[in-house]
């Protein structure tokens, strides 16, 4: 992602030029619908939602601030769309300042002796059961997760979008991933 | 050194430790078997969830989402073309009136820079009868505060006034601070 790039293409959509837009359109599109689609499960929905996330964002240009990056103002408007979904089917939703159930909770140390689970599966047996793993994640874990492996953004970034502090997110993450490895050792 | 934070393990895979820390590890890895075996682990499980499959978008989808855009904001438009248009006819008035009681458009001109002036005159005085009545409000307001404030001087001892003054003080405080609170206490942070 080439951020100076977007800004010009910002302005030159706020200038009325949609095939600016439409350029921010091909481009974020792919992300985005990776990012709903796995944190939503729905197709349709995910592509709902990516398509509102364009409709927003373009509804709202104007209050678009340079100092930020165009990617996490944007998956800004997407995590929000995300939460009132979440929130509107009443889920079970987990605080992302909340501790993860105490059955969940992973201990920080080394364990004592754990199954690797790179020696259990071939490597494409294993992507299928993180995919398959990643939709039991509590959502708060999971939506920081598909952020830092699926969108490959940085902690800070992702710090940006969910306007939390670097550690909490390095913390989240980190959480999320053992997790969900300790969800691949139940064959 | 003994077996690093399993969280150190991670921030080694994604190059997140500083030099030494780095290179502490490295000497330690070298002579731990399990270290290694669980570093091994998990760089094969970190490669593996970095590298799931993107999801298939239907073909046309950014065609699809530009025929859905709604029409570009910008609050700053309308009021440049307010002002612009405003300045724009004001000029021309003031051209008009320039060229002398000869020509056919003074008269129009006139009218129209009487219509401005009534307009600017108007407005001034609204918004001076608007201060009045707004600084009258506030002495009517300091009045009966210092009314309720006497009634209570005779009711109640010295004492128990300056406690529940800190306890109205605080609850308004609560009162004020609460949309605050309550908007960043939202799972995003971000304040609504």
């Amino acid at each position: 992602m080439v951020p100076d790039e977007d800004k010009d293409l910002v302005r030159r959509s706020l200038r009325g030029d949609r095939q600016a837009f439409e350029l921010l359109v091909t481009k974020y599109q792919q992300p985005l619908f990776n990012y709903f689609g796995r944190l939503v499960q729905e197709r349709e929905l995910s592509q709902d939602f990516t398509q509102e996330v364009f409709l927003r964002a373009y509804a709202a240009l104007h209050t678009y601030k340079e100092k930020y990056q165009f990617s996490t103002w944007l998956f800004r408007i997407a995590s929000n769309l995300l939460i009132d979904h979440w929130r509107k089917k009443k889920l079970s939703l987990v605080s992302i300042d909340a501790e993860v159930d105490s059955e969940d909770h992973r201990p920080l140390q080394l364990p004592d002796y754990e199954p690797p689970v790179s020696e259990a599966y071939e490597k494409r047996e294993l992507m299928e059961k993180i995919e398959l793993a990643i939709s039991r994640l509590p959502e708060a874990l999971r939506e920081l997760f598909v952020l830092r492996h699926m969108n490959d953004f940085s902690y800070e970034e992702i710090a940006a979008i969910k306007r939390l502090p670097v550690g909490t997110v390095k913390n989240r993450v980190f959480q999320a991933r053992e997790l969900l490895r300790s969800r691949l050792e139940e064959r | 050194m003994s077996c690093p934070e399993l969280a150190s393990i991670y921030a080694y895979l994604e190059d997140e430790l500083s030099a030494e820390d780095r290179r502490q590890l490295e000497e330690h890895l070298k002579t731990c078997p399990a270290c290694r075996r669980l570093l091994a682990d998990r760089r094969i499980f970190l490669e593996a969830s970095s590298s799931l499959p993107e999801l298939e978008l239907p073909p046309g989808f950014s065609r699809r989402v530009m025929t859905c855009l709604p029409p570009l904001k910008s609050p700053f438009r309308l009021w440049l073309w307010l002002a612009g248009g405003a300045y724009l006819l004001f000029s021309l008035v003031v051209i008009g009136l320039a060229l002398g009681t000869r020509t056919s458009l003074f008269p129009v001109c006139l009218q129209i820079f009487k219509s401005l002036y009534n307009l600017a005159a108007d407005l001034s005085s609204l918004i001076i009868g608007l201060s009045q009545q707004a600084y009258g409000l506030i002495k009517a307001l300091r009045i009966l505060v210092g009314v309720v404030a006497g009634l209570l001087i005779d009711v109640f001892p010295a004492g128990s006034l300056g406690l529940a003054a800190l306890v109205l003080g605080g609850a308004l405080s609560l009162v004020l601070l609460w949309p605050l609170l309550r908007s960043v206490n939202y799972l995003t942070g971000d304040k609504k």
